[in-house]
């Protein structure tokens, strides 16, 4: 996995891990969406657009409803970051950091 | 829809009850039907305050006494009623009469809440006649027929199941006889309604589970006792039977068994709902089948469907499960030849605040308003589709037109 591909990575986890109110989970590319804990439709909603509003994106309900893991995700939303130029998407979490 | 011609004066003096609530003696030729406990929308009777026609109809009478605003209701043959500005009828110098307006579109649905209270809407506006009102909602095609084959007396379901399978909790343990209402009520009204919003169905042996029944009945008392309780109740429902996973339905239906003595519901039913319940997609050619299965046995003039989903996103995208169910819903029905209308598209032209509730999931009460509007237009379409000559006048338009006005 290349750098980009894992900073967005880490940056989704982290989201999920927050509107799931779950810490301590663990989140792989080969997570599957149906076997997290707690990720039901309300869920789904709420991380969707915790994504959205964090990469300046929006899905179409033909991707978010598709999603089957956490890879297929990323894979969406790396595709669409590359489209508006990800860097500067993701520089503004990465000056807070430091 | 032209209004009756023939009114029938009510004379003062009106008894004051209570509130904005006061009681009218009917004329003796008007005696028609009224609501009862057995049906609480029989009635077809229209309040007049001069010109101006009162309602809505069929109001709880609590809410007659402290809303008023024009809410009456036609109750065991006596009529109890307010005033359109909460006016003593007495006294403000209006005249109040009754009329009978029977609606002629004899409309059935099967479907959500959403469909429901459309065609609530529609009724109350005796723009249609809602001819059967099913007393469960249902969300996929199988639940639907499962209903029609029930209440049509051609399917059996066991009493105790009756609850979680065909009728809503405010029905169970009534006699079975009264939900079958034969089928001159059922087949073939002008319009029917299919409203669908999954192809997921949740098997239990040789029938299907309705979901809010199951909801309220099981998940919720396992909410009830507890954090981890509830998580484990909404992993089995959400994970391991809409979603299917195997591992995840047995090792939660394991963990809800010990919790289910402490329930306080029928645990024998309990015990087998969650261990033999699971969840069963339904592919293409078997909801074609389903669909068309529906549509032969209702013999409606004409069959109408409609696209409903999960929930909302804050914008008013929509969340539905399966991921494909839109395109499965619109190939099927392009494969038996019924309109389609996808309320997402309504939210999408409204916008959200206009449309969905906070809850993301249920309408606001001016898209239900607007929903009975196009479905009611989309049904009258396909009547007149069948009329060989206004379908040449027509075109065979997919525009959409204008419901009739309320009268």
């Amino acid at each position: 996995m290349d750098l980009e591909r894992r900073a967005i990575l880490t940056e989704v986890g982290g989201i999920i891990r927050s509107e799931l109110d779950d810490q301590p989970l663990e989140i792989t590319e080969h997570t599957v969406i149906d076997g997290i804990d707690g990720w039901d439709s309300v869920a789904h909603v709420r991380i969707i657009v915790a994504i959205e509003s964090r990469f300046s994106v929006r899905f179409e309900p033909d991707e978010y409803m598709d999603f089957q893991n956490v890879g297929e995700l990323v894979d969406c939303l790396s595709k669409k970051l590359s489209e508006i130029g990800h860097e500067r998407t993701l520089r503004p979490r990465a000056a807070l950091r430091t | 829809m032209a209004e009756p011609v023939s009114r029938h004066a009510l004379q003062p003096p009106f008894l004051h009850r209570a509130g904005l609530a006061w009681a009218a003696h009917l004329p003796e030729e008007a005696g028609w039907p009224s609501d009862g406990s057995d049906d609480k929308r029989r009635s077809q009777l229209r309040l007049w305050e001069n010109d101006t026609r009162l309602g809505p109809r069929h109001a709880i009478h609590d809410a007659i006494e402290n809303e008023g605003a024009g809410r009456y209701s036609h109750w065991n043959g006596g009529l109890i009623f307010s005033t359109g500005d909460g006016s003593d009828p007495n006294t403000n110098g209006r005249r109040y009469a009754v009329s009978l307006g029977a609606p002629t579109t004899r409309v059935v649905g099967l479907g959500s809440c959403h469909l429901h209270d459309a065609l609530i809407e529609l009724e109350d506006k005796a723009l249609v006649h809602w001819a059967w009102r099913t007393p469960a909602l249902a969300h996929t095609p199988r639940e639907a027929a499962q209903l029609l084959g029930f209440h049509l007396g051609e399917l059996d379901i066991p009493a105790p199941l009756h609850s979680v399978t065909v009728a809503d909790t405010a029905l169970a343990g009534s006699d079975p006889a009264d939900f079958r209402p034969g089928p001159a009520r059922i087949k073939q009204a002008d319009i029917a309604f299919l409203e669908f919003g999954s192809t997921v169905d949740i098997a239990y042996g040789p029938f299907w589970l309705l979901r809010a029944p199951l909801r309220t009945r099981f998940i919720d008392k396992f909410a009830a006792l507890g954090a981890a309780s509830r998580q484990t109740a909404y992993r089995w429902y959400n994970q391991g039977l809409l979603k299917r996973n195997e591992a995840v339905r047995a090792e939660c239906a394991a963990r809800m068994l010990d919790m289910i003595p402490r329930l306080g519901v029928d645990r024998a039913l309990a015990r087998d709902v969650v261990c033999n319940a699971r969840g069963a997609e339904q592919d293409m050619a078997s909801v074609v089948e389903t669909m068309r299965g529906i549509r032969d046995t209702l013999q409606a003039k004409a069959t109408c469907v409609l696209s409903s989903q999960n929930a909302f996103m804050p914008d008013g995208r929509p969340l539905s499960w399966p991921g494909n169910f839109f395109k499965v819903i619109e190939t099927a029905c392009g494969e038996i030849g019924l309109p389609l209308l996808h309320t997402k598209s309504l939210v999408a032209e409204q916008g959200a605040a206009f449309a969905i509730k906070k809850d993301l999931v249920h309408f606001t009460p001016q898209m239900i308003t607007l929903l009975g509007t196009e479905i009611l237009a989309m049904g009258n379409r396909a009547l007149r589709a069948l009329e060989p000559d206004v379908v040449a006048s027509h075109g065979g338009s997919g525009a959409r037109t204008p419901a009739p006005a309320e009268s």
